[in-house]
């Protein structure tokens, strides 16, 4: 059964059409990104969906049942709610905060208190450290995470995000894309969230729903549409690095190569027909590389040379996005792949990544 | 934060003691003794300073609690009254009358209300009015939006939002607002003896028309003494009752 449907939904502000004949199906574990230019009509379709805006005319059946038939109040406990400026309660605490739904829904206290642990630990806060903290007492990242597991707190079928991460600097929205992709991995919930960020929907969507001015464009999956866009305005939409954005979803894993490192305190040059290697030690941490050019030297520590900066040891969960710009950067054409705890399991090259773009990518993500 | 809280402890501490001394005729006497030495009379004879004391306080009391209500009340209309346009006005005019010094509405109200307790009890009641209502209006248009909005979308109903988020964080700002009303009626209400109304401005007023200046400093000190202990018992409610916001 779908979770969530709109069937011809229109939505006037007064003499302005925000949202024009908007139909589409939202089918359960289904991770939805709303997303098109300023003023295309995504947030006022999220206000719709738990009725902080009625549709002028159309219907949207929220497991179902016409949203009409539900009473506001009611229907917004039974969908989860995470906003861009997350609004934490500032008097209560973060467990306080989290409790609020099962609360409402008059949960018993034992059963709210299991709950509340259980999602702490679910969006990766220890709850002994957390639960007494003041939201004052949080950072930017802390406390957009517990605004989520406060949207979960009750198991809700459904669950609204209108730009929640749009507030983080980009290194926290990278990691909070990464954290949240994990939960939903865990969880499989169906999600509708509206974000003006193409990239993070590239990432997080299943499908992405693009508008613009009111109406849907496209409603399809990422990779389809960045095949395949739909008319002129999804392809200027999209920009013309659409070859590399679909290298967002693909991770280094996809095209980890075996390296031949030299082993420290090991006689002998690897056999290799490159004029250099990386080095480890006898753990197979990644201490640096080195060319086999230079061989007049007599300490190993001489002929080592260290990596640029500490971000060229990539992980295998980092998009292949992200590692062509750090090889741009810092003007590498191989990064080394290593586990978290610095020991090397490979390595990713340029090329590699080349001909994934040339592929016209037959992969689903 | 601990350290704090013993300092205003402290304080208090020297504030009530200070006020003993001041009730007590005995201490009261040698202490002006040893401001005064010339004077022969030295502490107001008319009433005791018990006395005093309780009818300022009586009238103080009256007056601020009747204005913390009235303010509350006038500014949560403010709040909840829909038109932006009517909102300006009231705070407009709220602001307006704040700046009419107490002298020229005791003055105004005498033709009205005549001497004695009446005028003075309206004009304390009318300024203590103000900073309640002020600072409570402030406060609730200050909670954040995102709280309120984040609060509407995970489905607290209107009057759960009232009570559970807008009224506890605007709590400060309201008590704030009751604090300041009381502590300026504490020095207002010592004008109130030149209509005739009891209390501290009493021994003031002999003071300054008799040349008694230990009179006046009986009177004085023992107000500023009040509005200091009055103070410190806010503070030390309010940083027990601060917490996270």
């Amino acid at each position: 059964m779908p979770i969530l449907s709109f069937e011809k939904v229109n939505y006037w502000y007064g003499s302005q059409q925000a949202v024009k004949d908007l139909s589409f199906v939202l089918e359960e574990g289904e991770f939805a990104v709303i997303i098109g230019p300023s003023g295309c009509g995504k947030s006022t379709t999220l206000k719709m969906v738990n009725r902080l805006l009625d549709p002028t005319d159309g219907t949207i059946l929220f497991m179902g049942r016409p949203l009409g038939s539900y009473d506001p109040v009611e229907l917004r406990r039974s969908m989860g709610y995470a906003i861009q400026n997350v609004g934490l309660f500032p008097h209560w605490t973060v467990f306080e905060n989290i409790a609020t739904v099962p609360r409402l829904l008059k949960w018993p206290a034992e059963s709210i208190k299991r709950r509340v642990l259980e999602i702490l630990e679910l969006v990766g806060l220890a709850p002994a450290t957390y639960q007494h903290k003041y939201p004052a007492e949080l950072s930017g990242g802390e406390a957009q995470r517990v605004g989520i597991a406060r949207a979960l707190a009750a198991d809700p079928p459904l669950l609204l995000m209108d730009e929640p991460f749009g507030a983080l600097d980009p290194m926290q929205r990278s990691r909070h894309q990464q954290a949240l992709l994990d939960i939903q991995g865990k969880i499989k919930k169906t999600i509708l969230m509206v974000t003006h960020d193409l990239d993070e929907a590239i990432l997080l969507a299943d499908r992405i729903l693009i508008m613009n001015k009111g109406q849907l464009v496209q409603w399809d999956t990422p990779e389809a549409i960045l095949k395949a866009p739909a008319n002129a305005f999804v392809r200027k939409f999209l920009g013309t690095d659409r070859s590399l954005k679909r290298l967002i979803r693909r991770t280094i894993g996809e095209r980890l190569k075996p390296a031949i490192p030299l082993v420290l305190g090991t006689p002998g040059i690897p056999d290799t027909d490159r004029s250099w290697a990386w080095v480890v030690d006898q753990d197979n941490t990644l201490k640096g590389w080195m060319s086999f050019e230079a061989t007049n030297h007599d300490k190993w520590e001489d002929i080592i040379s260290p990596l640029p900066t500490a971000e060229t040891a990539v992980s295998p969960q980092t998009s292949l996005k992200d590692a062509l710009s750090i090889m741009l950067s810092a003007g590498m054409k191989v990064l080394p792949v290593v586990d978290p705890r610095g020991r090397l399991m490979g390595e990713i090259s340029m090329d590699a990544i080349e001909d994934l773009i040339k592929e016209g990518d037959p992969h689903e993500g | 934060m601990k350290a704090e809280r013993k300092a205003e402890r402290k304080r208090l501490l020297v504030s009530v003691i200070l006020l003993g001394i001041l009730l007590w005729p005995v201490s009261l006497k040698w202490l002006l003794r040893l401001l005064f030495p010339q004077e022969q009379v030295l502490v107001y004879p008319l009433k005791s300073p018990g006395a005093l004391v309780l009818e300022h306080m009586g009238i103080v009391l009256l007056t601020s609690t009747l204005a913390a209500v009235a303010g509350f009340v006038a500014a949560l209309l403010a709040f909840l009254s829909a038109s932006a346009s009517m909102k300006r006005l009231i705070v407009f005019s709220g602001t307006v009358l704040q700046t009419i010094p107490p002298m020229a509405v005791l003055a105004l109200l005498i033709p009205l209300a005549g001497f004695g307790n009446t005028p003075v009890f309206w004009a304390l009641f009318f300024y203590g009015l103000l900073p309640v209502f002020h600072n409570a209006y402030g406060a609730m248009e200050t909670v954040p939006q995102d709280v309120v909005n984040a609060a509407r979308g995970i489905g607290l109903s209107a009057s759960q939002i009232f009570f559970q988020v807008t009224i506890p964080l605007a709590l400060s700002g309201i008590l704030s607002g009751i604090r300041t009303s009381l502590i300026i009626n504490i020095g207002t209400a010592t004008i109130g003896a030149t209509m005739g109304a009891g209390g501290l401005g009493r021994p003031i007023i002999a003071g300054i028309s008799q040349f008694r200046y230990s009179y006046l400093v009986q009177g004085a000190l023992t107000a500023a003494v009040l509005a200091l202990i009055v103070d410190g018992l806010f503070e030390l409610f309010s940083s027990k009752s601060a917490r996270g916001s």
